[in-house]
């Protein structure tokens, strides 16, 4: 479990280096990769693109996946994940400054397996994150089994 | 042309006095060549005198009878006015006798004047004169009346022996049967003329009175279709005016133009082929009529036209024309063209309108949305980068560095709630407004509670008129209440015994609904203040807030078609109604 990774999809440098932090101190220690854009972040689960090479590495546990973002947006990346065969269960959480109704609902809609808003205070998000951390990692169980 | 017929008449009958006046003297006076007695004839010229003033007195009594009135248009020479007058006879009956008596005994005296070589005979002849004239006069009765004086005159005077009714010779008996038999065949002509004059009369009587009737009712046709308040026309088979309306001419600016005996084509030049088929059709005895039709006069106008066509017939039962009974129309068209106009306008309008302001929804939209997220994240990094020094570094922080740091939390803190309320008040009114049956008292208390929960060491004492029932949407006014009653609440903060009350006041067709507290209320003069987003009439020591609910809470009134008041006075506590529209079941 310990090896198993988290994709952080975050375009902002320094909501990445808060979450990484809040992670970090709520001591998960799992590998955290991050990508910038919804494009980056579909060629990684589909080992295509920049991404090419990296053949044989395994899917994330779970999916930090932010709305707002260049290229492809979060709701799209979204919709592209639960099209095709491979990542259909892959496990996405929403994690975004937004709490429109509609941004919810669409990422429900879409599949989404949780949305999380961010919180504006720094105690209050380092907690959450680190709550989203250990439940993800350590307590949800995935659809399938890790080698 | 009256007046100069009655002229002729008196120019006539003077004329004609004249000339039988010369011929009178020249033959009378010739007549007295026959005498030499001096004295008899002094006698014959006095009798002869009095002969003709009779004779004249008569004259003048016929003509001036006969004078046609000024009005009179008929009756146009002397002669027939002189004969009308003798055979109506404007006199009395009685008058005709005596008339007839004098005529005799004036020709009785003329008789007796005769000089010996004449009188020698018995001249009867000469009583026919007076006999012919009574009988022309009166008829029968008269003309008797003149033969028997005659004869008895005759018989007593003249014929011998004289003074005595007995007549000597066998020849004068003769003569005087001949004189009376004369007579009475003479007054029994006359009375058949008389008859015959009088029925003639009575039926030119009657034919003149038929005529003036039907001269009238013509009149009065003319009048009743020249003044009717409509355009009518009537047509004869060759489409010439017959009569015409002044509307007509009014409708078609025909001015003063006469058009009785014009025809319909020459007036109207611009009337084409269609047009004189449909009068064809009229003419066929159809019954035409057309609610709406488009007439394009020659000079190039347009004219809107209801007509109706009938066609009317004669005595013998064909159609002798066609009547055109026509409406103007134009104004009313024009008056609907504009209608239509306006409305597609107006339509247009509204279809722009909702266009820039779905665009400006839109917009607004998408700027909350901006907002919501890109203000957020560099809030949070300030936030939270604070706080990750103060838990990392707290250790190390010199002097008032540490206060500072907070002072940078506090101060995102404080942002995002700003952020959070704008936000709040432009999603108010954002999206559809979905009106329901809402319960506002049980919504109220259940806030209240929720309230005094959060802040438990309150004393806060409310009091909620039952069943406030409300029509509008249930999400929008629990914004709305919970924004009022939270005022309530926060500003009765510092009252020992604070007291919420929500009630109804009396409103037409409205639902007014009043939060009521003892707080600090407000100045008055600021009051227009109240309802401003970010104003405030308190400082954020007294009481803290970003000054956007009373925003919020007018916006979502307003938006379901309502009004929001506030009163209030330092420290007096506050007032805030609200009133909305009742449920109007036409209006779902």
């Amino acid at each position: 479990m310990r090896n198993t990774i988290i994709l952080l999809v975050e375009d902002n440098l320094q909501d990445e280096l808060l979450i990484l932090r809040a992670l970090n101190k709520a001591h998960v220690a799992n590998r955290i990769d991050v990508v910038r854009d919804g494009q980056q972040a579909v060629d990684y689960l589909f080992n295509q693109g920049e991404f090419a090479q990296a053949e044989g590495r395994e899917l994330p546990v779970a999916v930090l996946l932010d709305i707002g973002l260049p290229r492809l947006s979060g709701l799209e990346v979204l919709k592209i994940l639960r099209a095709d065969q491979r990542t259909k269960l892959l496990p996405v959480v929403i994690l975004t400054s937004s709490d429109e109704e509609r941004d919810r609902l669409r990422s429900y809609e879409n599949g989404a397996n949780s949305f999380v808003r961010k919180p504006l205070d720094f105690a209050e998000f380092a907690e959450t994150v680190a709550r989203l951390g250990v439940y993800w990692v350590a307590i949800n169980e995935p659809p399938w089994k890790v080698r | 042309m009256k007046v100069s017929n009655r002229r002729r008449f008196i120019f006539q009958v003077t004329l004609a006095y004249g000339l039988l006046a010369l011929v009178w003297i020249f033959l009378s006076d010739r007549l007295l060549l026959a005498f030499v007695d001096i004295e008899a004839l002094v006698r014959l010229s006095t009798a002869k005198g009095i002969f003709f003033v009779l004779v004249s007195a008569v004259g003048f009594l016929l003509a001036l009878y006969a004078v046609p009135a000024e009005t009179e248009a008929t009756i146009p020479t002397a002669g027939e006015g002189l004969l009308d007058v003798l055979a109506v006879q404007p006199w009395p009956r009685w008058l005709t006798y005596v008339l007839a008596t004098l005529l005799v005994a004036a020709m009785v005296v003329v008789r007796q004047q005769m000089p010996a070589g004449l009188s020698d005979r018995p001249l009867l002849i000469l009583f026919m004169v007076p006999i012919v004239l009574a009988a022309l006069l009166g008829g029968f009765g008269p003309g008797l009346a003149a033969t028997l004086t005659a004869a008895a005159c005759s018989g007593y005077l003249t014929l011998p022996p004289v003074n005595s009714f007995a007549i000597a010779a066998s020849h004068d008996v003769f003569q005087w049967s001949l004189l009376l038999v004369n007579g009475l065949v003479v007054s029994l002509i006359g009375e058949a003329m008389h008859r015959s004059r009088l029925r003639e009369q009575a039926r030119w009587r009657q034919l003149d009175t038929a005529h003036l009737a039907l001269r009238r009712s013509e009149e009065r046709l003319g009048l009743f279709i020249e003044h009717a308040p409509a355009a009518l026309a009537m047509f004869d088979r060759e489409m010439r005016y017959l009569a015409v309306s002044r509307r007509w001419h009014d409708d078609y600016g025909l001015g003063e133009t006469t058009l009785n005996g014009q025809s319909h084509y020459h007036i109207f030049p611009e009337l084409g082929d269609e047009w004189k088929a449909v009068h064809q059709r009229g003419m066929a005895g159809e019954v035409i009529r057309c609610d709406e039709d488009r007439f394009v006069r020659a000079d190039g106008r347009v004219q809107w036209l209801r007509w109706e066509m009938h066609p009317w017939h004669a005595a013998d039962g064909s159609v002798g024309g066609i009547v055109i009974f026509s409406e103007d129309i134009t104004r009313f068209k024009q008056a609907e063209e504009e209608i239509r106009r306006l409305n597609a306008d107006l339509e247009r309008r509204v279809v722009e309108r909702t266009a820039e302001l779905s665009a400006a929804n839109r917009e607004l939209d998408s700027f909350a949305y901006a907002v919501s997220h890109d203000l957020r994240a560099p809030l949070r990094a300030m936030n939270g980068f604070s706080q990750a020094l103060i838990e990392d570094f707290g250790d190390t922080l010199q002097g008032e560095a540490r206060l500072y740091l907070d002072q940078i939390i506090l101060g995102s803190r404080k942002m995002g709630e700003l952020i959070d309320g704008l936000l709040t008040l432009s999603r108010c009114t954002r999206g559809q407004l979905r009106r329901q049956e809402v319960d506002l008292s049980t919504m109220a208390a259940q806030l209240l509670a929720e309230m005094a929960r959060e802040e438990p060491y309150r004393r806060v004492r409310w009091q909620i008129e039952p069943a406030i029932v409300a029509w509008g949407d249930g999400t929008m006014l629990e914004v709305a209440l919970r924004n009022l009653l939270a005022n309530a609440w926060k500003y009765t903060a510092r009252r020992e015994e604070a007291n919420i009350r929500m009630y109804t006041e009396e409103a037409p067709n409205r639902l007014r609904v009043c939060i009521a507290d003892n707080g600090a209320g407000f100045e008055p003069a600021h009051a227009d203040k109240l309802f401003q987003p970010f104003q405030r009439l308190h400082r954020q020591e007294e009481f803290p807030g970003i000054g956007i609910g009373l925003a919020t809470v007018q916006r979502i009134v307003h938006r379901h078609g309502g009004d929001l008041t506030a009163r209030g006075a330092k420290e007096q506590g506050a007032v805030f109604c609200f009133s909305l529209p009742r449920h109007d079941e036409r209006n779902d």
